[in-house]
């Protein structure tokens, strides 16, 4: 029988050359930044700074031994491939660690499964989209899909499936239980973006979680302070490659951005600058809430969240059947309207008391809409809610002059809804004063006739209030991941007398629940809002 | 539509409303209808209602097939397509048309039309050049997989060519080609790139810092920092 000859050509051999070499392999195949798949070319592709090839895999050099036992070629494979890319901000952590490996993983080892985690979607989505969108469109990749794309990629259950066996799972820690999302999984490599962030409930659910010879590991995070996470043990681990950089190691880093980081983290003394710039660990921090509380708190179905914004702010106003569709609750025995406001959007929520637990009834998300306005719509909630306190954060000068013009008695559109006595100022630059300091006798202490008064930071003590709330299950709240994420990334430090609070991501949700929690604060024993109407008390929040 | 009793349901809602208090039924009614026929437009999925530029069953027919085939053909965003999907339309319609009018004058042919027809027909390339959907785009996804490999191997091959032994370490001893060692003397232990030559030419004056930050690919701030933690005063 005539068989046909097969030799490697000389364009064979050039090809997985580069396939296997990590370096050859990005600046050969992936395109520029910001270039898509679809647009490589061979020739304008990605070109790697010195600083950025020690975050490779270089597993792919190695072929395997055949006078070692299948675990130990896997165990060197594993030594080469393993890392932990901790630093600051912006030096090309995720786009190294993860997503040039997981293109290079996915072509390069048949029939092998991938775990690819994230805490929320919106750190899983742009790391998936940028493996989906390289199959799906790229002249070479393309080549391994499935006969039909859209078997290979299903975005909705985020799973790859190439030709040649690969399978790529892209998964959440999830809201309700913590990791559950890649029990019964096998990968031979694990992939985790901002790895900070993984409660360690969830990341011990992924320490079995792998091949029986195990899993390549590959780990991009921020430390953010905490020493009770994975993530810290990881990075102090010294048998782990940890390769640590801070966001002034990026040759765009200059005077003019390092100047907007401090600006932007409050000093270049601040927790977050430290951690988020230098890539330190810096003061002792812990995560600032109790998740298993919030998530005891969490009913099934999904609260509603409108957005009034400058496009629909015109027919919000004109129409009887508004953008904001809200029915007033009957059952309600009270409820406080409570919003955070500034210049990125005003998120705002309507919360209800009913059998001695709030209900958070809808969210309220304001974009780009000035005082007045933000007033207006204010109103319209308070109207038809019938709310009885509205809450709002006047730290910041947009909100100081949106509750002025609410309480302003010259104000004719607000005539007759008594706001002066509804509308309370929240003020989170100040100190709060929570009651009288008392001897052991449980007397009033007097200092020169006046009685000595016990404060406490604004912030701090909303965040406190809230912790004694979530710890009763006085909430009841939809289960929203946005509230999980958010409360889950903030960060408490203790240092000079306080806690100061910080979060890699937008916290407005947790802005309006404290100004919420003051607002019930306040409420008395007879579900009366009294007590902001003593001076003395709450000085702070009074103009 | 709306439905009669979802209306009357609505109706009596917005009765109850303050604001309401003073319009009639009737303001009322076309209030609702108006908001209802603009969220329905809004949120409609089905690009059908492309369709309703022409009340022409012959030319109807056409639109449905040149939609029938862009559907099958591509992906569009519901959000952000449909409005170019719908000038494409529209100037296929005019084109066709056009054409259908000069066959029509048969031998006879109206230079106005002759430019109109120019006109078109460069205005749909660049509609379709913008959504990336122009013949010229497609013929990249219109390659067989053999193709489309060849041409990857040929780029391989120039590439190879190009950076020839550039990184290929090899043992200074025995001369055999390595793998990149995990601790290198050019990355230094605590995060940062490090060179002491570099910096050592810079304190000689030989080498500006921004210049020692070039050939490190990374900032003037970066290299400060390490000098600072490892105690070298830069000149």
């Amino acid at each position: 029988m005539i068989k046909e000859k097969k030799e490697l050509s000389e364009q064979d051999l050039a090809l997985f050359e580069i396939m296997h070499s990590t370096k050859d392999f990005a600046e050969f195949f992936i395109p520029h930044p910001p270039l898509k798949a679809h647009a490589w070319d061979g020739k304008n592709c990605l070109k790697l700074r010195l600083y950025q090839i020690p975050l490779l895999s270089f597993e792919w050099n190695l072929v395997d031994d055949p006078r070692l036992s299948k675990k130990e070629n896997f165990n060197n494979r594993k030594s080469l491939g393993d890392i932990v890319g901790r630093g600051g901000r912006v030096y090309g952590k995720s786009m190294i660690v993860l997503d040039i490996d997981n293109i290079q993983e996915a072509i390069l080892h048949d029939g092998e499964e991938h775990l690819l985690i994230a805490f929320d979607e919106k750190h899983l989505d742009p790391r998936f989209e940028y493996l989906a969108d390289a199959i799906q469109n790229h002249k070479f990749f393309n080549l391994y899909t499935l006969d039909s794309k859209k078997e290979s990629i299903n975005r909705s259950n985020k799973q790859v499936l190439l030709k040649n066996g690969h399978i790529t799972y892209g998964r959440i820690e999830g809201s309700k239980s913590p990791g559950d999302g890649w029990l019964g999984l096998h990968p031979q490599r694990k992939s985790i973006e901002e790895a900070q962030m993984i409660s360690s409930v969830a990341f011990n659910k992924q320490v079995d979680t792998q091949s029986e010879l195990g899993a390549v590991e590959r780990l991009s995070g921020v430390p953010d302070g905490r020493r009770d996470t994975p993530f810290h043990e990881y990075i102090n681990d010294k048998s782990k490659r940890v390769i640590w950089y801070s966001s002034n190691i990026n040759p765009y880093w200059d005077d003019k951005r390092k100047k907007e980081a401090e600006i932007k983290y409050g000093g270049k003394n601040s927790h977050a600058y430290i951690t988020n710039v230098l890539g330190e660990e810096g003061d002792i921090a812990f995560g600032a809430w109790d998740c298993d509380d919030i998530r005891n708190c969490m009913t099934k179905g999904s609260v509603k969240h409108f957005e009034v914004n400058k496009n629909n702010y015109d027919r919000f106003l004109t129409l009887p059947v508004s953008i904001l569709n809200l029915v007033p609750d009957e059952s309600s025995e009270f409820i406080i309207q409570a919003s955070d406001i500034g210049k990125t959007p005003s998120e705002g929520g309507v919360f209800s008391l009913q059998k001695g637990k709030w209900n958070l009834l809808y969210r309220i998300t304001q974009r780009g809409l000035t005082h007045f306005q933000q007033a207006k719509v204010f109103h319209y909630i308070a109207h038809t809610m019938r709310s009885n306190i509205i809450a709002l954060d006047t730290s910041e000068g947009l909100g100081e002059s949106t509750a002025d013009h609410m309480i302003n008695e010259k104000e004719t559109e607000f005539l007759n809804c008594d706001y002066p006595k509804r509308v309370m100022k929240c003020n989170f630059k100040t100190n709060i004063v929570t009651g009288y300091l008392k001897n052991e006798k449980g007397e009033i202490v007097y200092e020169d006739a006046n009685p000595v008064e016990v404060k406490i930071h604004t912030d701090e003590f909303a965040w406190i209030r809230g912790m004694q709330l979530f710890k009763e299950q006085k909430f009841i709240l939809q289960d929203d991941i946005d509230i999980i994420s958010q409360f889950a990334a903030e960060i408490a430090v203790k240092g000079q007398g306080k806690t100061t609070f910080s979060s890699p991501i937008p916290n407005h949700l947790i802005s309006m629940f404290k100004v919420f929690l003051l607002a019930e604060w306040s409420i008395n024993k007879d579900g009366k809002p009294t007590q902001f109407n003593k001076n003395n008390f709450l000085g702070c929040w009074l103009s | 539509m709306v439905k009669e009793d979802r209306l009357e349901k609505l109706l009596r809602q917005l009765t109850n409303l303050a604001q309401n208090k003073d319009k009639t039924k009737e303001e009322l009614l076309s209030d609702i209808i108006y908001s209802m026929w603009d969220k329905s437009a809004e949120e409609d999925s089905d690009l059908g209602y492309l369709l309703e530029v022409t009340d022409n069953k012959d030319e109807k027919e056409f639109l449905n097939k040149r939609l029938a085939a862009y559907k099958n053909d591509f992906d569009f965003n519901i959000s952000t397509d449909t409005g170019d999907l719908r000038v494409i339309l529209l100037l296929e319609l005019q084109i066709r048309r056009i054409t259908k009018l000069c066959a029509d004058r048969k031998d006879k042919i109206d230079t106005n039309l002759a430019d109109d027809l120019n006109k078109y027909i460069k205005q749909l390339s660049e509609v379709k050049g913008k959504l990336g959907i122009s013949k010229i785009q497609r013929q990249g996804s219109q390659q067989t997989p053999f193709d489309q490999l060849q041409e990857v191997k040929q780029l391989a091959v120039e590439y190879i060519q190009k950076h020839k032994d550039e990184y290929t370490w090899k043992c200074t001893q025995c001369g055999t080609i390595h793998l990149l060692a995990r601790k290198h003397s050019a990355y230094d232990e605590d995060g940062g790139i490090w060179n002491p030559k570099l910096i050592e030419l810079h304190n000689q004056k030989k080498l500006t810092i921004e210049e020692v930050a070039e050939i490190l690919e990374t900032s003037c701030d970066a290299i400060k920092r390490i000098c600072q933690r490892k105690g070298i005063k830069l000149k």
